[in-house]
This record gives C-alpha cells, structure tokens and sequence, in this order.
C-alpha cells in the first residue's frame, strides 16, 4: 500500500470533513463530530469524483497528482475556517471541562454503567463488522455480475487507456466508425462513482479491483457514522443512537453490498441518508448551512444511479412543501394533484426529472427517456415482495418492526414536525416503488428477486431514521429511578 | 405459577412453530425406523482419485471436469421410504462445492443432482422431500465435488477430503428437525444472487425462513407475557426490548456465522496473492486468459476498431468484454439488438466456445443461425476464432 493510497483516503476525508465542520455551529451539539466525519467522508468522496472528472480527463493515471493539490487546497481552507469560527476551540473546552468535572459532573470518575459499556460493545460490534466486510472486500477481485458489466466498465476504459473517451448509444457507434468512441448496454449510466474509482485506481498506480472496492466498505462505515452523529444532534439518545447504528450496520443486504463491492446502491442508500438527515436538522434547529448540504448531497443522487433521480423529485417536492407557509400547504397539494389529473385527463403531461429527462406520464402510460415505455397496469406480486422482506435473511426484524413501531408510535407524527416530513417523503418513496412494482414490467424484478430489495436498500436508513424520530421519547426506565442512559463521551 | 405456566406456553409454542418449519408429521416416530448406512469405503470413485482409509474415502484429486465424484449402486431402494438424506464428510475445502447425485430404476441413463449446503465436519442432514426427482426406486447414490462455479477456477489448489460416511433414513421428528438444522445453519457460498436478494443463493426448496420463525417466536412471547405475567406498561416494554435484541442477535450471528465462513473461503483463495496474480484466480480464469492472448494479438489495432465479441453464455460475452477492456469492445448480441445500423468493414468479430459459429472459407463469410457476415479470418485456436468484416453485415 503506497503513499499515495493512504493520502488517497486522508485527502477527501480531510476536505469533506473540513467542509461539514466548517457549516458547523459552535459549540458543536453531541454528534456533530460524528456527523461531520461520515457526512465529510462522503461528501470528499462525491467531491473527488467530481474533481477528477474536471481535471484529469486527458491524464487519467496521473489522476490522483492532478485531483489531490485541489483537495488539499480546501482541506486547509475549510480547516482555516473551522479554526477562526472557533468550533474546534469549543469542542476541545467542552471536553477539557468534561474531564476537569465542571458542568456538573460529579468530582470522582464515574463508574463504567451498563449503560455505557453496552453502548461500547455496541460500538465493537459496528467495527468488528466493518472489518470483516472490508476484508473480504480487500481481497476479493469486483465478483457481481453488474459490478464489472456496468459500473466497473468505463473507469477501467478510462484508466487502461489513460484518458476519458465517451460511451455512445451502439447506433452512433456503428455508424461513426474513425472515431475511437466505445459502447455499452449501460453507455448512459451516471458517471460519478467512475471517477472516484479513477481515483483510486490512479492512486494504487494500477486497476487494483480490491483496492478501488475498498471504497464501498468506506461508504458504509460514513453511512452508520453520519447517521449515528446526526441522529445525536437531532437529540437521539446515544443508547439508541448506538443500537440503531448497529441494526443498520448488521442489516444482510447491506453488509452483501459492501462484502460484493461494486453496485451503485449502496453510495445512494447513504447519500439519500445524508441528504435527508441535514434536512432534518433544519427542519429542527434551523441551520440553514445543513440545508444546504442536504441540497447538495441530494444534487448528488442523480449522478450516482438513475434511481437518485426519482428519490430527488420526491424529496424536492418535501422540501418545497416544507418551506410553503403551513395555510398554504395543503391547497398547494391539492393544486399539485388537479393539475395532474388535468393533466392526464388531457392526454398526459410532461415532466422534468434530473437524470432521466423528459418523464412523460399518461393514463396508463409512463414513458422515461432511458427507460423506454412502461405500461402500468396491475401486476399481483405482493407475495414475491414480501418474501424479499420478511421471509428472506435480507434485513433481519426490520420489516417487522417498522409497521409495529409506526401504529405505536403514531402519535408522535401528531407533535414533530421532522418526523411528518421525513414520513410524508418515505411515504411518496414508497408510493414510487408500489408503483413501479405493482403496476410496472419492473414487477418481474420483484418476482425474480433481483431489483426489488435493492431499492428498498435506497431507502433504508430513512426508514432507521424514522424509527430514530418515531423512538427517541421512549424510555426503558421508570421515570422515578433512573435517567436516559448517558452517552459516554460528549461528542458521542 | 404463572410464571411456570408462561415458560411452559413459550416451550410449546417454540416446539410447535420448530415442528411446523421442519415440516414435521404427528404420525412419525420419534427415531428412524429404518435405515440404510453406509460407510465411506462402500462408495467407489467414478471421477478423481481416491483411497480407502480406515473406512472413509479419501478423495486425492479431482477428476476430468475438475470433478470428484463417489457412488455406490443400490438395490433399487424406494425414494418416498428414504427421505432424509445423513451425510458426513472430514476437511471437505471451503472452495468446493457439493451436490447429491442420484440414478433412478425408471430412468438409468439419467444423472439426478441435488445441490447441498456445504458439509461441515459432523453430521449434516437433508431432507429430499421437497426433491421432486427423489421419487420411485433410486439405484445409485452418489456424491460429486467441484470447485465452486464463477466463484473458484478449476486450477485452484486441491486438498484432500475424505467421505466418512452416509445414511438414507425413513421419516422420523429427529430427521426432520436435524434437517432443519442443516438447512438454517447450512453454508452456501456467495453467488451472482447474493446481492439482490440472500437466501435465494440455490433454486432448491427450502425449509420455512428463520426470520419468520424467530419473528413469530417473538410475537408469541410478547402475548404470552402480556396474557400470563401480565405485563402491562413498562415492564411489557421492557420485555419486548429484550425479546426484539435477543432475535435481532440471534439473527444477526447467524448471518455473522455465514459471512466468516464464505471469508474463509476467500481468503483460501486469495490471501497468498498480490492483485495482478489475483486476478488470474478468479472463477473465470479460462475467460481471463483468453482475452490476454487476444489483447496480445490485437495489441496494434488502431482504437477506433470495433470488435464485437459473441460466446456461448451471457456470463461468457460479458466477461471476455470486460477483460478485453481498454479496448473498443462491445458485445455482438446487445449491440445488433439496440439497433439495425451495419456492422461497419474491418471490424473484428470474436467468437468464443459456440459451435454454431464457423467460418465459411469457400464463401469467406462468418455462418450463424442464417446469419452470413462476409469476413476474412484473422484467427482460429481451438474455441477461439476471429473475424474482421469485409462489408456490412
């Protein structure tokens, strides 16, 4: 492992994470730490794929020296800020303090409670998890079938050959024959995740398959990180924090995603997680900084998979809504649904999508410029469905759980405003996915187990969050004898 | 006492939903009333290499096809008596697969396979119920061991494994609660599957899921805690949190238990290798260096030639495209599909392992399925040949 690699993974961490701290408030909430680092590993990593797409096309083996002076360059920027706004000083006075035993912390050390070391085993157990599927990553060449028939296929092009040339549709390719172009059944497929495999590729000095893949066991780990700070901002308890990071961390599919390195569902999971979480801290504490970032990482989803292009649409709409005055809301829904209908009625209507184009929706009809015509009519594949859910050891209890959690926790929807938002976007997301499944040739992906659990994956730490939201009041203690338990470390 | 009566209604319940997963019928007996056991040595080799060892089979070596297979001839035994399947095998490696093999009276030209999970030292168990081939009078039982397909190429290193023994047995509740066991902690390897949906790794029958099974567990505590122990508030939540934890655990080891298991196998694989010797261990490696030799024969096309690759499999295209990779490579079938624009001249059509395919040397022209291509050869090895086209196609 060269020089090079280790900085190939310091230097996005270290630009993202300085961008995150930098929209941070001080003093910094429990979590913010945590979430800066996961959204900031993410984020550099998005960011990195973005830079070397703009810088390094014509040279892409020299990728890496091209790309890591820009990193570093707003690494130190953004490190410049965080300094003079005063956040790391008050997050190092916060923890001098908690050491000194001032803020009310008794005098002598505390005991190690249950609590606490239930909280750190929790913690061993995301690690050693990590670890286990980061080394079968490391070592396994890319092994799923559309891991190197569709995602691994330009970036390998690009970087073999040295330099960027464009995937066409195989009819130009055809029919330009002294051009040095190429073709693919996937020639329109988002790019995003190609350079950030150049990226790594460039950096370990060759087409390294598990080196480059090392990437996704990375995503995960910024996924359970980001979420587990975020939720603590939003006033998660750490204990639940903690086990929620955990469930989504052992969750099978999950761990096959990043264990099989190579498809693109993963990243989108967690930067559809990312988007939505910084949402939900402006929803409930009104840091227009993290509305930006949920802004920018939900730009992001379209570049990803085309799939992120349907989950920006919904959650523009969301948040849209949520900016509207609230006497407004429901008459700007209404309007939304008539124009619809009127649309439909009048033949159909089109309608713009980020990553997809033109969507033209009729009555019966959906036609997607990438995906061709989609005839909706009903298709009875609810057992298929939720086999993939229930019955197959792809996602543990969760299923189960959600709808327990949902009609006992329902009243919560009733005083919190984030987690009506956050139910309103998981219900169109759901509303998408019944739709394209039920109604849609999409449903012989259902039947066939091939597509429907993977984009359920796109979903599913949103749905944790929910849970987050939907649990965070619950105590497992009698309010007479104990406190919520407490989380180990401040930053926790 | 009612706490004695909360624990017994738990028990019940859990051997009920147990009884119900494994399928198990009233009528049965406890134990098996008839058996058919057979030692390790009684089965002979059919392909590989291998010894009688103290009562086991060593299997040495693998055989034509990378296979090892192992059979004994039996006196036309009837399927619906003997349908659970008891089998041990010692080191069987992680890179190999394994599947039951099976002739009938009624069809003895016919080879029947059974893919198993992978046999642990110890007894594992299957139950061929749910096998619709299990049926009328089988005359020979076998058992055949290969390196896993698209996973582990067949130059991979052998190591020794012996078949201690195997057993057929007629119905009892033991049988079809150890072939549950079997099947729920049975190990499967990774497969093109494992990332859509887990657990559909092999098209066979399985026993009911464990998720749900643990998920009614879960339920019928709660109620019975509620009904019994009268449970109410808090402590009923508390309860739930420790029923929910120890299934979500319970669970969560299992799948942990798998993962390490299929990591063994990898490392098995890969940990002696650096990458550039790594990628000459994948399961594809015939693929791998087929398109090695062809990158060396096409290294001074220029880049603007197309060539169009067609074999046998969808797997096969595919991969021989991506290992062919930086080169201007698509592949024949997707590309004539997407659209009717010729074929232009002097591109290179690569046909790899299909028979239909030929070269027409009186005609100069690639022949396939009604298909002519005029071409000129450029290259015919064994199940490779080239193409490069001379007009449109």
């Amino acid at each position: 492992m060269t020089l090079y690699y280790v900085l190939a993974w310091l230097l996005p961490l270290a630009a993202g994470a300085g961008i995150c701290l930098a929209l941070e408030r001080a003093p910094l909430a429990p979590g913010a730490i945590a979430a800066a680092l996961g959204n900031g590993l993410l984020l550099g990593l998005l960011l990195t794929g973005t830079l070397v797409a703009l810088t390094s096309g014509g040279d892409t083996s020299h990728a890496f020296q091209r790309t890591a002076p820009w990193l570093a360059v707003i690494a130190v920027i953004s490190a410049l800020v965080v300094f003079r706004r005063g956040v790391v000083a008050s997050a190092w006075q916060r923890s001098a303090e908690r050491a000194s035993g001032v803020n009310g912390s008794s005098e002598t050390p505390p005991r190690m409670s249950a609590w606490v070391w239930l909280w750190w085993l929790l913690l061993a157990a995301v690690v050693v998890r990590l670890f286990v599927l980061g080394s079968e990553a490391w070592l396994r060449p890319t092994f799923p079938w559309d891991a190197w028939s569709a995602w691994s296929v330009k970036p390998k092009t690009w970087f073999l050959l040295d330099h960027y040339i464009a995937y066409v549709e195989p009819s130009r390719w055809l029919a330009e024959p002294a051009i040095a172009q190429r073709t693919s059944a996937v020639w329109d497929y988002p790019e995003s995740l190609a350079w950030v495999q150049v990226w790594f590729a460039s950096a370990a000095g060759a087409w390294n398959e598990p080196l480059i893949n090392l990437a996704w066991t990375a995503v995960l780990g910024a996924m359970v990180l980001l979420s587990y700070g975020q939720w603590r901002v939003l006033g998660i308890g750490a204990m639940l924090a903690i086990v929620l990071a955990y469930a989504l961390v052992s969750l099978p599919l999950i761990g096959a995603h990043t264990a099989l390195a190579g498809y693109a569902d993963l990243w989108l999971a967690a930067t559809f997680a990312a988007a939505v979480l910084a949402w939900l801290r402006w929803i409930r504490q009104h840091e227009l900084a993290q509305l930006v970032l949920a802004l920018l990482f939900a730009l992001c989803l379209p570049m990803i998979k085309l799939e992120g292009a349907v989950w920006l649409f919904g959650f523009s709409l969301v948040v849209v809504f949520g900016l509207l005055p609230r006497r407004w809301r429901w008459r700007a829904a209404a309007l939304v649904v008539l124009v619809a209908v009127i649309g439909i009625a009048l033949g159909g209507f089109l309608l713009p999508l980020i990553g997809l184009g033109w969507v033209r929706v009729s009555w019966g009809q959906l036609v997607i410029p990438v995906l061709g015509a989609l005839d909706l009519h009903w298709r009875p594949i609810g057992t298929a469905m939720l086999s993939g859910m229930l019955t197959l050891p792809n996602w543990h209890l969760l299923w189960y759980l959600v709808p327990v959690v949902l009609i006992w926790r329902r009243q919560v929807f009733a005083r919190d405003r984030a987690a009506v938002a956050l139910g309103v976007l998981l219900a169109l997301c759901v509303m998408f996915l019944f739709v394209l499944f039920f109604f849609t040739d999409a449903s012989a992906w259902a039947e066939n187990y091939t597509s429907a659990n993977r984009l359920l994956l796109h979903i599913t730490p949103v749905v944790v969050t929910l849970m987050a939201l939907l649990l965070a009041d619950v105590s497992l203690r009698s309010r007479d004898t104990g406190r919520e338990p407490p989380a180990p470390t401040d930053q926790g | 006492m009612r706490r004695v009566l909360f624990v017994i209604a738990v028990l019940t319940t859990l051997f009920v939903l147990l009884a119900w997963a494994a399928d198990a019928r009233w009528s049965n007996p406890l134990t098996p009333a008839e058996r058919l056991a057979y030692e390790g040595d009684d089965f002979r080799s059919v392909m590989g290499t291998a010894t009688q060892d103290d009562q086991t089979l060593r299997i040495e070596n693998l055989g034509e096809g990378s296979t090892a297979l192992q059979s004994i001839v039996l006196n036309g035994i009837d399927a619906e008596q003997f349908r659970l399947l008891r089998y041990r095998f010692n080191g069987l490696p992680h890179t190999l697969e394994l599947s039951l093999v099976f002739r009938r009276a009624d069809s003895p030209d016919d080879v029947h396979a059974v893919l198993l999970p992978w046999a642990r030292d110890g007894d594992n168990w299957f139950d061929l119920r749910h096998v619709e081939e299990w049926s009328g009078r089988i005359t020979e039982l076998g058992f055949a061991e290969y390196p896993t397909p698209q996973i582990v190429p067949s130059s991979q290193t052998f190591e020794p494994f012996s078949l201690a023994e195997a057993e057929l047995l007629s119905p009892s509740w033991r049988g079809d609660f150890a072939a549950l066991g079997s099947d729920w902690l049975g190990y499967w390897p990774w497969s093109q599957r494992s990332v859509h949906a887990l657990g559909r790794d092999t098209d066979l029958p399985r026993a009911e899921s464990m998720s749900l099974i643990v998920a009614l567990a879960l339920a019928a505590m709660v109620f019975w805690a509620a009904l019994l122990l009268r449970l109410r508030g808090l402590p009923l939540l508390q309860f739930c949190a420790v029923v929910i934890a120890a299934g979500w655990l319970l669970l969560d080891a299992h799948w942990h238990a798998g993962l390490r298991w299929r990591h063994i196998g990898t490392q098995a694989q890969y940990a002696a290798f650096a990458w550039p010797e790594r990628e000459t261990k994948l399961g594809d490696n015939d693929l791998h260096a087929v398109a090695r030799d062809l990158k060396a024969l096409l290294r001074d096309e220029p880049d603007e030639t197309r060539i169009l690759v067609h074999a046998s499999t969808s797997f096969a295209q595919l991969r021989l495209v991506y290992h062919l990779l930086p080169l201007n490579v698509a592949v024949l079938a997707q590309v004539i599909a997407a659209t009717d624009v010729p074929i232009p001249a002097g591109s290179l059509i690569v046909v790899y392992d299909t028979e239909a395919w030929t070269f027409d040397s009186t005609r100069r022209a690639l022949m396939a399925d009604g298909m002519r291509m005029s071409a000129e050869p450029v290259l015919q090895q064994g199940k490779l040949l080239v193409v490069r086209t001379r007009g449109g196609s």
